[in-house]
């Protein structure tokens, strides 16, 4: 074999190496992409929207102890209370979801479960804590209330509590009627007046 | 109307975790934005590049990831860069056709940005006013 022949082939063989190199770093890149489970961040980015949907008095002010500073530092300090948020916050848009899928033409003046209500996506007719609401239906708003996670509420006791939450309300944003939780919807747009913040 | 959220992710000390699916790295002082854009588009950004590292042994190869748009059910653009050994190949910024069809690939990812992308919207009957900042 010629001396340029053998040159010619180990460069080859160099190439072909690194080549196989790259595509086996690539591959593990994405496999590794492919792969990455956003459980955490699911929790963490829904709870950064607290601010906008939660009301004061359910931590939507970010005032409580370890709900100020970085996001990803309250993570870390104290995750049970992200994932808190994280069910407050599911509550109040598997709430708005629900409020959004369904024709209330027909409920006028119902106390409804929303366990009952077919049109919506089983996994999206319970609250955070996968308990169902309670449902008021009045002629201007809807009131969803959520036991909080206290189990599975009992809508018969709970006309009074939806009058009060929307003689009250101000916005669709949750807020807390004793231990149970409330969000106000308007049936003319999807939500209530809104105050300025 | 644009509704937007701006997070303060990282503090002075950033963010770090490992395990066996990778390593994740966020600068100190992150920024997280989310936004929906025309049509109802999801984005979300970050001010400094977040730097994942799959795990598994002789894996030198890692990517930025600054941006990435989400619209129906799929990323139509995800911002970022390969790098080996943390040092990328080109800007951290520019569109990466790779990293959108990996992201694409992930039912997790996906799922969590299409949940994302509810919430907002469903926020943005909520709030009266064109940016919110939080937190």
């Amino acid at each position: 074999m010629k001396k340029t022949t053998r040159v010619v082939l180990w460069i080859v063989i160099g190439l072909l190496i690194i080549a196989g190199f790259i595509w086996w770093q690539m591959w593990q890149l994405g496999r590794g992409l492919r792969t990455i489970h956003a459980d955490n961040a699911q929790e963490v980015l829904l709870s950064a929207m607290s601010a906008e949907v939660l009301a004061p008095d359910v931590g939507g002010d970010g005032q409580q102890p370890n709900t100020s500073g970085p996001l990803l530092d309250q993570y870390r300090k104290d995750p049970n209370l992200t994932h808190q948020r994280y069910l407050l916050v599911m509550t109040w848009v598997h709430a708005s979801q629900i409020h959004k899928t369904t024709d209330w033409s027909a409920s006028n003046g119902k106390m409804l479960g929303s366990d009952t209500l077919t049109n919506v996506p089983s996994e999206s007719r319970v609250d955070g804590w996968h308990n169902p609401f309670c449902i008021s239906v009045g002629q201007k708003q809807v009131v969803f209330i959520s036991s909080g996670g206290n189990g599975v509420p009992d809508c018969s006791v709970l006309q009074q509590t939806a009058g009060e939450a929307a003689a009250a309300s101000h916005d669709a944003r949750l807020t807390r009627a004793g231990k149970l939780l409330v969000t106000v919807q308007s049936r003319s747009g999807g939500t209530t007046a809104l105050e300025a913040h | 109307m644009i509704t937007g959220v701006g997070v303060v992710l990282t503090g002075a000390s950033g963010y770090q975790s490992g395990g066996s699916g990778g390593y994740t790295s966020i600068a100190p002082n992150t920024i997280l934005g989310v936004s929906l854009g025309a049509g109802g588009a999801l984005n979300i950004g970050l001010n400094n590049p977040l730097y994942f590292k799959p795990g598994g042994a002789g894996a030198f190869t890692g990517a930025y990831i600054s941006s990435a748009t989400f619209n129906n059910g799929s990323f139509s653009q995800v911002s970022g860069a390969v790098a080996f050994e943390g040092i990328p190949f080109g800007s951290r910024y520019t569109p990466s056709s790779y990293l959108a069809n990996q992201f694409n690939q992930n039912s997790s990812l996906t799922n969590v940005a299409q949940l994302l992308q509810s919430t907002a919207q469903l926020a943005q009957s909520l709030v009266g006013c064109s940016v919110v900042v939080g937190h």
